[in-house]
């Protein structure tokens, strides 16, 4: 019985130091925590003010060598500034991705944009003509033009269609720029 | 995470939110950004666009936030040349619109249920199809439209949380 007691007292007194360093020694001291529940029900506001503190203190006291276990591997796992941006390996054209043997002036007729509100210069592209105007002036007499279609799996295990062109001077797969840029639905998506 | 706050969609006469957000498949093609205040966890993305479908065409009408200048954002923040009205020819897929009760709550991204899902297929800029998904049946009780639960207002705003809704 006594080894009980001791293990529940060290769980209130991990809780209460966790407790204070939280209240005190935070070091995001301008988070300002605010809930507004605009919509949402007696219910919920009962579960989120009540039921779960309850119970996040009744675990913190009966499993508090495991919670204290994860405090530790979050103080030891590296922070990173930008965890919410997506950071998607560089992607690149290879050969497979190629499609079909263009030129400028297909190209520019095919992707004109031509809008009966007038809401997008009437220029290839529209409001991406510049990015076009960038790709075009690095083609050079003698280089060729291919349009890709590529689908790659991102970071976040998802996958992405690109599709545009690259430019291809000497067999070697150059420059290019993306024209379409699309997350393929997942399957319980379709 | 937390559940986001949405877009607006005009369509068909209604005013709508959307969980899907078209810019941002701008922002990659055109290698452009601006630095947003990003305060609030509801919303990471830092603007709320304003959308409308006009002749079965998508248009960015409006656009809401602050900018780390604490400038504020709009269209022709942009779009210089087009600030009342921007043709969205950039973007390719599917915009998700909830309509109905609330089915399950879930405080991460668009993840929450809605009794229907309106989907709108969109190729450059252009709607080629509609369809509508049942999720399900909402309670009696259940909130109606989309909503966020909670959220959290980080920095300089302290004292002055946003309202989503």
């Amino acid at each position: 019985m006594s080894y009980l007691l001791g293990y529940v007292g060290l769980g209130i007194c991990f809780l209460l130091i966790a407790w204070i360093i939280n209240r005190f020694f935070r070091s995001d001291g301008t988070m300002q925590d605010r809930l507004t529940t605009p919509r949402a029900s007696a219910a919920f506001d009962f579960m989120q003010d009540a039921v779960i503190p309850v119970l996040a203190v009744v675990f913190a006291v009966v499993c508090w060598p495991l919670v204290a276990w994860w405090v530790v591997k979050d103080m030891a796992r590296p922070k990173r500034e930008d965890a919410n941006v997506p950071i998607e390996n560089p992607f690149t054209v290879v050969q497979s991705d190629l499609v079909e043997l263009t030129s400028v002036a297909e190209i520019e007729l095919r992707e004109l944009v031509d809008d009966p509100l007038g809401a997008a210069p009437r220029v290839p592209f529209g409001h991406l003509h510049k990015q076009w105007v960038t790709f075009r002036n690095g083609v050079l007499p003698g280089d060729v033009i291919w349009s890709f279609a590529a689908d790659r799996i991102d970071t976040w295990g998802l996958q992405r269609r690109r599709r545009g062109y690259v430019r291809v001077r000497d067999q070697q797969i150059g420059p290019f720029v993306v024209t379409m840029t699309q997350r393929l639905p997942l399957i319980d998506e379709q | 995470m937390t559940a986001q706050t949405p877009e607006t969609l005009y369509y068909m006469g209604e005013q709508l939110s959307m969980c899907s957000e078209p810019l941002a498949q701008y922002f990659t093609l055109s290698g452009k950004g601006i630095p947003l205040n990003s305060d609030c966890t509801a919303l990471w993305r830092g603007y709320v666009g304003t959308w409308e479908i006009v002749d079965e065409r998508l248009y960015l009408i409006g656009l809401n936030g602050t900018t780390e200048n604490d400038e504020p954002l709009s269209v022709a923040t942009l779009f210089p040349d087009f600030p009342d009205r921007v043709f969205a020819h950039w973007f390719n897929g599917r915009l998700r619109v909830p309509q109905g009760g609330l089915v399950k709550y879930v405080h991460a991204a668009y993840s929450s249920q809605y009794e229907r899902d309106l989907f709108l297929d969109i190729e450059h800029g252009v709607v080629m199809a509609t369809s509508v998904q049942h999720n399900g049946i909402a309670e009696t009780n259940a909130p109606r439209g989309y909503g966020i639960g909670a959220m959290t207002i980080i920095g300089k705003h302290k004292g002055t949380p946003k309202e989503t809704r």
